[in-house]
C-alpha cells in the first residue's frame, strides 16, 4: 500500500498517467475530426428568404455524410474563389410554390469554379429531393383536376408512400473515398499501437526511476535487513505491472475499437505482450543498474533504435529478420 | 551475538577489508572508527548480512524474528509521505504489535506534531530522528547506525542518544559508526579501530587514549588528536 501512495503521490505520476493520455486524446481526436471534415465536399446552400422548405430539403439532404454543408442567407462567392467552398446553390424566392406548380426550369442557381469536382453529387441529391416533391405535386393537380373535393394535402403524402427516388448517381467517388480511408487508417492504427508502445515505455522508466531512488536511498537495503523477500521490489513489479497493463490493455482496445472498430485478440496479446516484456526489462535494469542516468541513456538508446527498426519495416526498407524483433516494436507489424 | 573470523571483502581487485575479527555479545555498544575509506560502512553491511565477505566467517545467534535494524546513512524514506505513513508501514512490516513502545519513541523523539508532515517538508534534523524512528520500530536485538548524526544539531543530537542510551539500557546492541566525538562521549562504546581495511585495535571507551595507532595513518591520528587535545 505505501509502495502505492509513493508512487501515486508523485505530481509527475499524474502527469504522465492521466493528463498526456487525456492530452493526446483530445489532440487526435481534433486531428481525425478535421481529417474527417477536409475530406466531406464542402458546400453551400443559400436561402435568402429563410424559407420553411429549406428546412425540409436540409433534413433530407443532412443524412449524407459526404458533403460539409453550410446554409446561409448571403451567397460567399470570396469562399469559392479561395477555393474553400466547392459550389454554391441558390433557391429561388417562393419554392414551395414554384414546386406546387413545377415551375423549376432555371430556377436555382448553381456556382461553381474550376477546380470543383463532386459538386455534381450535391447538385444531383438536391434536384432528386425537389423533384421528388414536384411530381407528387403534380400527381395531385392531376387528381384534383379529375375530382375536385380530394384533400390535396393527402395526395401529396399518400404519393411520398409509394415515390421514393434514388439519387441519379449512387456515386462510385463513395466508394473510392472509403477504400483511401481505409490504408489510411490501416497505417494510422500501426502508428498509434508504436506510440502506445513508447508512452508506456516512458511511464515504465518513470516507474523504474523511482525503484532505483529507494534503492539509491537505501530503503531497499533497510528493507532487507527486516524482510527476506524483497519485498519492496515484488510490490513495485505487481504495482508497475498492473498500472502499465491496465493502462496497456485500456489504450490498445480503444485504439483496435477506433480503428477497427473490432477487438483483434491476437493484436491484444501481441501488444500487451511487449508492453508486459519491457516492464519485465525494466525490472532486470533495477538489479543491474544504480544510476538514474544510466536508465535516462538506456531508455534513450533502445527507444529510439526501436523505433528506427520499426520504421524501416514499416515503410519496407528493411525486412524482418531474427535481429529485428530483438526491437519490441517490431512484433507489431508481424 | 555476532561473530567474525578473518573477514575479508574485495571489491574490483582491491581488498576493502583484510582479516577482520571480532565479537559483539548482547547489550554490547560498539563504535567503528576509523577515517574515511576504513572500510566501516562495509564491514556493517557484511555484519547486518546486507554483504557477504569474499574470505571468513560470519556466524549470528539471534532470538527474535526481525533481530537486526539497521539506519543507513541515506535518509531511507518514502519521499512525499508522512511521517505516520512510514511509521505504520515499517510497523505493520515488522508486525510491531506493541503500541506503547512506538508511542514512547515517538514522544522521547519528539515526532509527535510532524506525523502528519510528509518528509520532504521536514528539516534535515527531523529527517534523521524519523529515520532512526524506522531502523528501531521493531525493538531489534542489535542496531546498526551508519553515520546517523550527520547533519544533526545539538538538541535533536540530544534526544536522539537520549533514545539510544535508553534503549542500550535496555539490552539493545548499538553498533554505529561516527565521525563525532560528542556522539562517542556521550554513548560510550567500545572502539574498532579500522584504517585502510585492516583491525588496528579494539578499545573499551575508558582506555580510549590508550589505544594502538602506532601504525594508523596520519587521518587516524589527526581524527584523535582532536579527542585528546581537549
Amino acid at each position: 500500500m505505501i509502495v502505492l501512495k509513493a508512487l501515486l503521490k508523485q505530481r509527475i505520476t499524474f502527469i504522465l498517467l492521466l493528463l498526456i493520455p487525456i492530452l493526446l486524446g483530445l489532440i487526435w481526436v481534433n486531428y481525425f475530426q478535421d481529417t474527417v471534415d477536409d475530406l466531406k465536399v464542402p458546400v453551400v446552400l443559400v436561402d435568402p428568404y429563410n424559407q420553411t422548405i429549406t428546412d425540409e430539403l436540409l433534413s433530407e439532404i443532412e443524412v449524407d455524410d459526404t458533403f460539409n454543408l453550410t446554409r446561409t442567407s448571403e451567397i460567399p462567392l470570396k469562399a469559392l474563389e479561395r477555393g474553400e467552398v466547392e459550389a454554391i446553390f441558390v433557391l429561388p424566392e417562393n419554392l414551395k410554390e414554384l414546386i406546387m406548380w413545377s415551375d423549376l426550369e432555371g430556377q436555382i442557381k448553381w456556382y461553381r469554379n474550376d477546380r470543383s469536382l463532386f459538386d455534381g453529387l450535391f447538385k444531383e441529391q438536391l434536384a432528386s429531393s425537389i423533384m421528388t416533391r414536384a411530381v407528387r405535386a403534380e400527381a395531385a393537380n392531376v387528381v384534383q383536376n379529375y375530382d375536385s373535393e380530394e384533400n390535396w394535402e393527402e395526395m401529396f403524402e399518400f404519393g411520398l408512400r409509394y415515390f421514393e427516388p434514388e439519387p441519379i448517381f449512387q456515386m462510385n467517388f463513395q466508394q473510392i473515398s472509403s477504400d483511401m480511408s481505409e490504408n489510411d487508417s490501416s497505417d494510422q492504427y500501426y502508428l498509434m499501437r508504436w506510440l502506445t508502445w513508447l508512452y508506456l515505455m516512458i511511464v515504465s522508466s518513470f516507474f523504474t526511476k523511482m525503484m532505483l531512488e529507494w534503492k539509491e536511498q537505501h530503503i531497499s537495503g533497510r528493507l532487507k535487513v527486516i524482510s527476506k523477500t524483497n519485498s519492496l521490489r515484488t510490490s513495485w513489479l505487481l504495482l508497475t505491472g498492473l498500472i502499465i497493463g491496465t493502462l496497456g490493455l485500456i489504450l490498445v482496445i480503444s485504439i483496435q475499437w477506433v480503428f477497427l472498430s473490432q477487438v483483434y485478440l491476437l493484436s491484444l496479446l501481441v501488444d500487451i505482450g511487449i508492453i508486459l516484456v519491457s516492464v519485465f526489462g525494466y525490472l532486470l535494469l533495477t538489479f543491474i543498474i544504480n544510476k538514474k542516468e544510466t536508465l535516462w541513456a538506456l531508455t534513450l538508446g533502445y527507444g529510439m533504435t526501436s523505433s528506427v527498426v520499426f520504421f524501416l519495416l514499416f515503410f519496407q526498407i528493411l525486412n524482418h529478420s531474427w535481429w529485428t524483433k530483438l526491437f519490441l516494436p517490431s512484433w507489431i507489424l508481424l | 551475538m555476532i561473530t567474525l573470523e578473518g573477514i575479508s571483502y574485495k571489491k574490483k581487485r582491491q581488498y576493502l577489508l583484510n582479516q577482520i575479527d571480532g565479537r559483539i555479545n548482547k547489550g554490547d555498544c560498539i563504535t567503528l572508527f576509523g577515517p574515511n575509506g576504513a572500510g566501516k560502512s562495509t564491514l556493517m553491511k557484511i555484519m547486518a548480512g546486507l554483504n557477504k565477505p569474499s574470505r571468513g566467517k560470519r556466524s549470528v545467534q539471534f532470538h527474535k524474528k526481525n533481530p537486526i535494524g539497521y539506519v543507513p546513512q541515506q535518509i531511507a524514506l518514502f519521499d512525499g509521505l508522512t511521517v505516520k505513513d512510514q511509521i505504520k508501514y515499517y510497523q505493520k512490516l515488522t508486525k510491531q504489535t506493541s503500541t506503547d513502545f512506538v508511542e514512547v519513541m515517538i514522544k522521547e523523539l519528539g515526532l509527535k506534531d510532524i506525523l502528519n508532515k510528509r518528509i520532504n517538508q521536514l528539516s534535515g534534523g527531523m529527517k534523521r530522528k524519523v529515520n532512526l524512528a524506522v531502523g528501531v520500530i521493531h525493538q531489534p536485538e542489535i542496531l546498526f547506525l551508519d553515520e546517523a548524526f550527520v547533519g544533526v544539531d545539538l538538541a535533536t543530537k540530544y534526544d536522539m542518544l537520549k533514545w539510544l542510551n535508553h534503549l542500550n539500557a535496555q539490552g539493545t546492541t548499538i553498533v554505529f559508526i561516527t565521525h563525532d566525538w560528542y556522539v562517542i562521549n556521550q554513548l560510550k562504546p567500545s572502539m574498532w579501530i579500522l584504517d585502510q581495511g585492516e583491525m588496528l585495535d579494539q578499545v573499551n571507551w575508558n582506555a580510549v587514549p590508550y589505544a594502538n595507532i602506532k601504525s594508523g595513518s596520519n587521518a587516524l591520528k589527526k581524527m584523535f588528536d582532536v579527542d585528546l587535545s581537549r
